[in-house]
């Protein structure tokens, strides 16, 4: 009976190893603390901030709007969740509302109960950031009819759920022209986070600007399955690399950090998202396509002046909503007559991006 | 009476624990710069500060109730398993495709059976495991939370993926299921009363009945066990399966009750805070009702002081980490007899 025998010879250890255990948790428990004090202590201002109560404690006298921003990841990515937060610091400064930020784990249950929370507390606007919340806006926008729910990227709306659209791809479509015209193996890489259709629509859109300069142009489209996971991004690059790949563009957020160190390693280059990237890897970043958070905020002060009706919203290089910025001096005068020809196409609406879809 | 001064001495060493924790909390905030007391209360209030915050803290409580009486019976056989995780996915997982396919109201009883079934399967392979080979449940349990994370990780990205195709989760299971919610808008559902009746089922069963008995001996004193007859493998599979059932109850009863579908972070480690839950309740079944509720209220909590002072995500994890921990160093003999 081996099961009997270890558990015997376990307690025993246990009795007379009880103290030194007690005693070892005990050093741990300090250590941690240590460790505690030292990384936030540089942070940390000398005054302890005040924080704010709860405001459905205190009802305020003079009605700010309030807007939530819910994020489905650190707001410190440089890319997706930064440009919502950077929307969210105009929507306060600009706007004069009061704005709050949670960031939500990647699980249907808590991005409802996040939307549920805010809205309990009397939101006027809550903006769910990623078509993965559009389900849990529309449940529950049900049940809170005089909340607002904006969606970005999502696909669907009611009367009070606005889904606002960056179309990026527009922007992507432009890098793709570019990557196609300075690709010397005749290869492109495309790196996505999760496989969903915003950041597939984003990607395929690159892959048919690219098709548009050199038909022969192939972009492999890869997704990581994660918008964290910057092993997986750098492993991922490296093999499009290895097939041929002298250019990529990624949009997986807080995981292109390893996009970028793996294009760094092997001496190629690569466009960012969102957000000017450039300065992550400044040798190597081409340009990047932008969303314009004043874009998202526009939305929202639309939403509280009530000119805003529940739809789907799209927002492009027309509306000077998505934009591209390029590193100087790259690319030859031919090219830029180009790339402006193709913007103004894009505007006009005569070039469909999105032609080829996932 | 001595069983009072006993139960006296294990709710106040557990209290002690949740107050030690707090305060380790309350000076993590305050060198991060807020101040500890408001925030405490910021996350007191965001936990039972209203209907709508009670709702959530027992919705969150109940997975880990079920969960916690899992843990509590197998450590109280001996059997240190920290399964409950891949126990309860897998449990989950049974509920959804079961859900997918019995379609009306009376099936819930089916689907919620189904899981138990499932999650004590899986547990059973950790049994037979080390009845058979001698291999430690506690790799072996832990090992088989990866198996089903990815297991259920690749089912939803591609055999059971939604219809749509447009994100890795399952359809939603056919309403008819849905265990019924009170006082929406919350969503507080008739699971609740699923954990409170399996954690007295789970009272009932170890300390009023002979197989119970048996469980506690051997878990006691595996030599006592021995002289008095017990079968220690059987004894040991039976307590690993009840286990197992009560985290797939888990499983079946988050589906049904509040997440409708599956999806790889269905669970934000349930199983593993369990493991907490039933340590801080002393290894009591019915002990492990209010440590759930305060867990509960710590996840709550945290996600509210995130919401009201803008405390970020990873400094109310800290907070969380710290209860554990304090758990462990007060309850540190309990621990050490598991």
């Amino acid at each position: 009976m081996s099961a009997g025998n270890t558990t015997v010879s376990g307690t025993t250890a246990f009795v007379v190893g009880r103290p030194a255990r007690q005693l070892w948790l005990r050093a741990a428990l300090s250590i941690l603390w240590l460790i505690g004090v030292a990384a936030c202590g540089g942070k940390a201002p000398d005054t302890p901030t005040m924080p704010q109560p709860a405001s459905a404690s205190t009802p305020q006298a003079d009605k700010k709007p309030r807007v939530a921003l819910l994020s489905p990841g650190p707001i410190s990515d440089d890319g997706w969740n930064a440009f919502g937060y950077d929307a969210l610091k105009i929507i306060e400064k600009e706007l004069g509302c009061e704005v709050r930020q949670q960031q939500v784990n990647d699980s249907p249950a808590d991005r409802e109960q996040a939307f549920r929370a805010f809205a309990q507390e009397g939101f006027d606007i809550i903006i769910g950031h990623g078509g993965e919340f559009t389900d849990q806006a529309l449940t529950v926008a049900r049940d809170f009819p005089h909340t607002t729910f904006v969606v970005t990227a999502g696909d669907k709306a009611a009367p009070n759920v606005v889904s606002v659209v960056f179309d990026t791809g527009e922007a992507s479509y432009l890098a793709g022209a570019i990557a196609a015209t300075l690709s010397k193996t005749g290869r492109a890489g495309a790196i996505g986070g999760q496989n969903i259709p915003a950041s597939a629509r984003n990607l395929y859109a690159f892959r048919n600007g690219a098709r548009a300069i050199n038909p022969k142009m192939e972009v492999a489209i890869a997704f990581i399955g994660s918008w964290t996971d910057t092993a997986a991004a750098r492993q991922q690059a490296l093999a499009l690399i290895e097939q041929g790949a002298d250019i990529l563009i990624h949009d997986c957020d807080a995981a292109a950090a390893g996009v970028f160190q793996a294009v760094k390693e092997r001496n190629v280059q690569a466009f960012g998202m969102q957000k000017d990237q450039s300065h992550l890897a400044p040798d190597h970043i081409i340009g990047s396509p932008t969303s314009n958070p004043r874009g998202l905020a526009e939305v929202v002060r639309r939403i509280l002046q009530r000119e805003q009706k529940g739809e789907v919203v799209h927002l492009g290089l027309k509306d000077n909503a998505v934009g591209f910025t390029l590193k100087k001096g790259i690319i030859s005068k031919e090219l830029e007559g180009k790339l402006n020809a193709l913007t103004l196409a894009i505007q006009k609406g005569e070039i469909d991006v999105f032609k080829e879809q996932p | 009476m001595a069983w009072v001064a006993e139960s006296g001495r294990a709710i106040v060493s557990s209290v002690a624990a949740v107050i030690l924790a707090l305060s380790a909390g309350a000076i993590v905030l305050w060198v991060a710069g807020y101040a500890p007391l408001p925030a405490l209360w910021v996350m007191a209030q965001a936990a039972f500060g209203s209907q709508f915050a009670l709702a959530d803290t027992l919705i969150k409580a109940t997975p880990l109730a079920l969960c916690g009486v899992g843990v509590t019976l197998a450590f109280r056989s001996g059997q240190f398993n920290i399964g409950a995780e891949g126990q309860m996915l897998m449990g989950a997982l049974a509920a959804v495709i079961l859900g997918r396919l019995l379609v009306t109201g009376w099936a819930v009883v089916f689907v919620l059976l189904g899981a138990a079934i499932i999650g004590s399967l899986w547990a059973w392979l950790a049994a037979w495991l080390k009845t058979a080979r001698g291999v430690s449940e506690v790799i072996s349990t832990l090992m088989l939370n990866f198996i089903a994370f990815w297991l259920v990780s690749w089912l939803v990205h591609g055999p059971l993926q939604e219809g749509a195709k447009s994100y890795p989760q399952t359809d939603l299971v056919a309403e008819a299921l849905w265990l019924g919610r009170w006082l929406p808008p919350t969503r507080l559902h008739t699971g609740v009363f699923v954990a409170v009746g399996a954690a007295v089922v789970g009272y009932v069963w170890l300390f009023m009945t002979p197989i119970g008995l048996r469980v506690r001996v051997l878990g006691e004193s595996p030599q006592a066990a021995w002289t008095a007859g017990i079968d220690p493998v059987r004894t040991t599979w039976l307590a690993l399966a009840v286990s197992g059932a009560c985290a797939g109850l888990a499983g079946g009863v988050e589906v049904l009750g509040v997440s409708r579908r599956l999806y790889e972070q269905f669970s934000p480690g349930y199983g593993y805070m369990a493991v907490a839950v039933a340590l801080l309740a002393r290894r009591h079944p019915l002990g492990v009702l209010p440590a759930a509720v305060c867990f509960g209220a710590l996840e709550v909590g945290a996600a509210g002081l995130q919401r009201a002072v803008g405390v970020s995500a990873g400094l109310a994890s800290i907070v969380e980490a710290f209860v554990v921990l304090a758990v462990v160093v007060v309850g540190g003999r309990e621990a050490d007899a598991v």
